[in-house]
């Protein structure tokens, strides 16, 4: 498996729960950056998303994205709002598009509350369980009441 | 009433927009990378840029003839981020090119547009972006989804940022009818109309229509949404 992940605990974490071989036949975890500083940083970082993701589901494996549920509800800048919601959409196109191979992909979306080892322990059951297919998966209750997608 | 700038005008649902505002008193400015913008501008007494917005030359040609028409129409009030492309491949087929080609005009040029004209803009004025339902997953649209995906979060961020001074909201087409679509086999149109609950394509004006009320005072409280104008598809 293949773990994208800048934070330091957050990796700790995620490498403790799931086998981070760097293989893409193992699967993908994506942990989407945050305060981009420009578009130019924006398309990188989604470019990266495409190149992981063409990797991992042409190996028939398995892809999560990881962003910050405050991101998806657009409280945050415009351009990582934009981040989280495109890897949201991503998630479905190849959810859709995999349909038929039994391929899997889905997006964590994570509130300030939910800790590390929470965050791990969801991907890993969402793995296992192929939950959320194609559709969010929240964690935390920091936007109770808000619109989440 | 002001002038509105509405990218991707020259043909299709860019020209119903810009047609639908004209009628409610603005000055459309007509932007295309399409020659056929000048004509379109024409036939209803607009003002045409023929410009790429993806590239920061482009955008200053569309700032440019912001600041020319104020004078005559009023600053803009209302923005409409319609321009857009798409490159279609299955996943394992697609190449980086065209994955940040699509990404780069779908959503980097709203956002970059967004940049330049956000201080030129009335108070009280509205920016629309046009999304597509194709972000809630489509074959062969992985570059497509993420780029309109991204418009989405784009516009909540925005509407967060730009309150209480601008409203911004999205608008998801499903199938609309355009020469695009009417070169497809009948019977691939068909089998797709039967997945519609209100039983037809869209045509250009159904999202001209709605991208109108989202820039008039009549959606005066409504910020941060998107609306999907796809006959009920999203939910079928």
């Amino acid at each position: 498996m293949i773990i994208r992940c800048h934070e330091g605990e957050l990796n700790t974490a995620l490498a403790r729960v799931l086998s981070d071989t760097g293989k893409p036949e193992d699967g993908l975890v994506f942990v989407a950056a945050q305060r981009f500083d420009g578009w130019q940083a924006v398309e990188d970082e989604l470019a990266e998303v495409f190149e992981l993701t063409q990797a991992a589901v042409g190996a028939g494996a398995p892809v999560v994205y990881i962003v910050g549920a405050h991101q998806l509800l657009g409280r945050a800048a415009p351009l990582d709002s934009a981040v989280a919601a495109a890897l949201l959409a991503g998630s479905r196109a190849v959810a859709f598009e995999r349909n038929k191979y039994g391929d899997y992909a889905t997006v964590v979306a994570r509130a300030a509350d939910s800790s590390e080892d929470e965050i791990a322990v969801a991907v890993d059951l969402l793995l296992r369980t192929r939950g959320s297919n194609g559709h969010s998966f929240v964690l935390g209750a920091e936007h109770l009441g808000a619109a989440l997608p | 009433m002001t002038t509105a700038i509405i990218t991707g005008a020259a043909r299709g649902i860019g020209l119903a927009i810009a047609s639908r505002l004209a009628t409610v008193g603005h000055h459309p400015i007509l932007v295309d990378l399409d020659p056929a913008v000048h004509e379109s501008a024409q036939t209803m007494q607009a003002t045409a840029v023929q410009a790429d917005i993806a590239t920061p030359t482009g955008r200053a040609e569309v700032l440019a003839a912001v600041r020319t028409t104020r004078a005559a129409h009023g600053g803009p009030g209302v923005l409409v981020n319609n321009a857009g492309v798409t490159r279609d491949a299955q996943l394992k087929n697609m190449t980086e090119e065209n994955f940040r080609l699509v990404l780069r005009v779908n959503l980097g040029a709203a956002y970059a547009l967004v940049g330049e004209l956000e201080n030129e803009m009335t108070d009280g004025g509205a920016i629309v972006n046009i999304s597509s339902r194709a972000q809630l997953g489509n074959f062969g649209q992985f570059n497509y989804a993420i780029s309109k995906g991204g418009v989405v979060g784009l516009t909540r961020g925005l509407a967060l940022q730009l309150a209480p001074r601008l409203r911004v909201n999205a608008v998801a087409p499903g199938f609309i009818a355009t020469t695009m679509t009417d070169a497809m086999p009948e019977p691939v149109r068909q089998q797709i109309i039967a997945k519609v609950p209100l039983g037809r394509a869209g045509e250009p004006d159904d999202i001209a229509d709605t991208v109108a009320w989202l820039s008039s005072d009549q959606s005066s409280y409504i910020t941060g949404q998107l609306v999907y104008c796809c006959g009920g598809r999203a939910y079928s």
